[in-house]
């Protein structure tokens, strides 16, 4: 039985304030921008307009990664009943992100919840690989970086669509989609519950 | 901020690299001029890096990153080169996917980028703050300095000129062979090989038919301002496809020379009659089945014409009478 000292401790323990902003200027962001599409990148036109709320899971994705940051980083011990709170804690985290982009729909937004939500899975993944690797101030980096590589490379010029890997940028998410995306947020999460990266595992 | 160093570092190094593989030694405009350009474009990077350190000194170190990011992408958005070219943009540093020959900068543009970038980047970088309640809010002085950087950058769309770019139509004059002698531009002379092979190759047949119409005197390459033409001249203009790959494909050389690029017809909103395709196209497939050639695609039906119906059209097409109406 989880004690309120404990889960008070857990969300002390994590930027759950700075997180918890952050989700909500993202569901105003989804709001405000329910109704905005990108046609181009600089000079590059893109494929076809891309719905911002597409884009917005890039900015979700980091801020899953950015919550789960234990800021103690305290050598200690690591039971069972924290490797369940740590799922717990980054699935929360993650439909608490794709529920804030998908804030949109209430302001009219014709983007699937499927496919925003494909784009968190798959941002919050890269980003988490980050937040294992110690380097959770620079989760932003490998979203943003992706967001902007399959905006400007993501289709070739030979023939209509997207490469496979460019899949944030599709309006429809297939089941091979989620899948894929289901898989890669499945890897890093178990990364991120096998254990904390900071600290000496004393049990 | 004495990260922005090696960035630019590694931004000029990529664009001498640029300048040494495409072998540009006399480029169309001044040195002084692309120096400018690209100091400009340096300026910018400092203004980036400026904004970053004032956005990372008001929000937590976790979320600065992706905060300073996702500010950064909307500013490119808004105020970057994908913006409107109606007003000036304070971001806009140059871009292209074709040749931007026949431009040069405007100086104006450049001048008022240089003066709004460098100020309002020593704004941002100096931005003071303080503590209120365990948040970092600008001070009032902070504050002042905030509101200037956006007046600033808001004024300069309204006050500072529009046109980044001015046009600047001068011909070719990297010029090489006789009969018919290839000019290009000084930039583009890596080509001058292949495309002067595969024009004698392509007149060499033309004349043993007979058909010395389709041979001009002078090939001229176009820019995005000039275009040569008349009776005699062909322009030219090197295909996407040969920057991309180094090859010129085989039609790209006929299909250039053929089209009447001087013509105003050609650009204007109404396209050219249906008549004048027939004759283009009648034209091409005539030229290249005389070099055993194949005109692969044509978009409408075409006949293989004789010199005479040569000569008549190369000169009609020179006088711009496109349809061949008299």
């Amino acid at each position: 039985m989880t004690r309120p000292w404990a889960t008070r401790s857990w969300v002390a323990v994590h930027p759950t304030r700075t997180a918890s902003i952050a989700i909500v200027l993202i569901s105003l962001s989804s709001v405000l921008l329910a109704q905005v599409q990108v046609h181009e990148l600089g000079v590059v036109r893109l494929l076809t307009p891309v719905p911002a709320l597409l884009l917005l899971p890039a900015v979700a994705g980091t801020v899953v990664a950015i919550a789960c940051e234990n800021t103690a980083k305290l050598p200690l011990p690591d039971p069972p009943r924290a490797a369940f709170a740590r799922a717990a804690w980054i699935t929360s985290w993650t439909v608490l992100a794709c529920v804030a982009v998908d804030a949109g729909r209430l302001a009219g937004a014709e983007v699937e919840w499927q496919a925003s939500s494909r784009n968190v899975a798959l941002h919050a993944s890269l980003a988490i690989a980050l937040l294992r690797l110690g380097l959770a101030h620079l989760a932003w980096v490998p979203t943003l970086g992706y967001m902007l590589v399959s905006m400007v490379f993501g289709f070739p010029n030979a023939r209509p669509g997207y490469y496979w890997w460019a899949l944030i940028m599709e309006r429809h998410a297939t089941l091979g989609h989620l899948i894929a995306a289901g898989l890669a947020w499945t890897l890093s999460a178990v990364a991120y519950v096998a254990g904390p990266r900071y600290g000496r595992r004393t049990s | 901020m004495w990260c922005v160093g090696p960035v630019i570092v590694v931004h000029i190094s990529a664009i001498i690299v640029g300048i040494v593989i495409g072998q540009v030694a006399r480029p169309s405009v001044s040195w002084w001029v692309i120096v400018a350009g690209v100091t400009v474009q340096c300026l910018t990077l400092v203004w980036f890096t400026a904004l970053g350190s004032a956005i990372g000194r008001f929000t937590p170190p976790l979320l600065a990153g992706v905060v300073a990011g996702t500010v950064s992408f909307v500013l490119g958005l808004m105020l970057g080169d994908g913006g409107s070219t109606k007003e000036f943009q304070l971001l806009a540093v140059g871009a292209a996917t074709i040749s931007r020959i026949g431009y040069t900068y405007n100086l104006g543009y450049l001048a008022g980028q240089a003066v709004v970038l460098s100020s309002t980047a020593a704004l941002l970088t100096l931005l003071p703050i303080r503590n209120r309640s365990g948040l970092r809010v600008p001070s009032a002085l902070g504050t002042a300095a905030g509101g200037a950087v956006a007046a600033a950058v808001i004024l300069s769309s309204v006050l500072l000129p529009s046109q980044r770019l001015l046009a600047e139509p001068r011909p070719p004059d990297y010029c090489v062979g006789s009969k018919p002698q290839v000019c290009l531009y000084a930039e583009h002379k890596r080509f001058a090989g292949p495309v002067q092979t595969r024009i004698q190759e392509l007149s060499r047949f033309a004349l043993r038919a007979g058909c010395d119409g389709f041979v001009p005197d002078r090939v001229v390459e176009s820019s995005r301002t000039y275009v040569a033409g008349g009776p005699g001249v062909a322009s030219i203009t090197i295909w996407q496809e040969a920057y991309e790959t180094g090859q010129l494909p085989p039609e790209a050389v006929p299909s250039e020379l053929l089209t009447p690029s001087h013509c105003a017809q050609l650009t204007a909103p109404e396209p050219p009659s249906a008549e004048f395709d027939t004759r283009y196209f009648s034209l091409l497939a005539t030229w290249m089945s005389l070099a055993g050639e194949k005109l692969e695609h044509s978009p409408v039906p075409y006949r293989l014409l004789d010199a005479a119906q040569v000569r008549q059209i190369v000169d009609e097409f020179a006088r711009c009478n496109l349809d061949g109406r008299p």
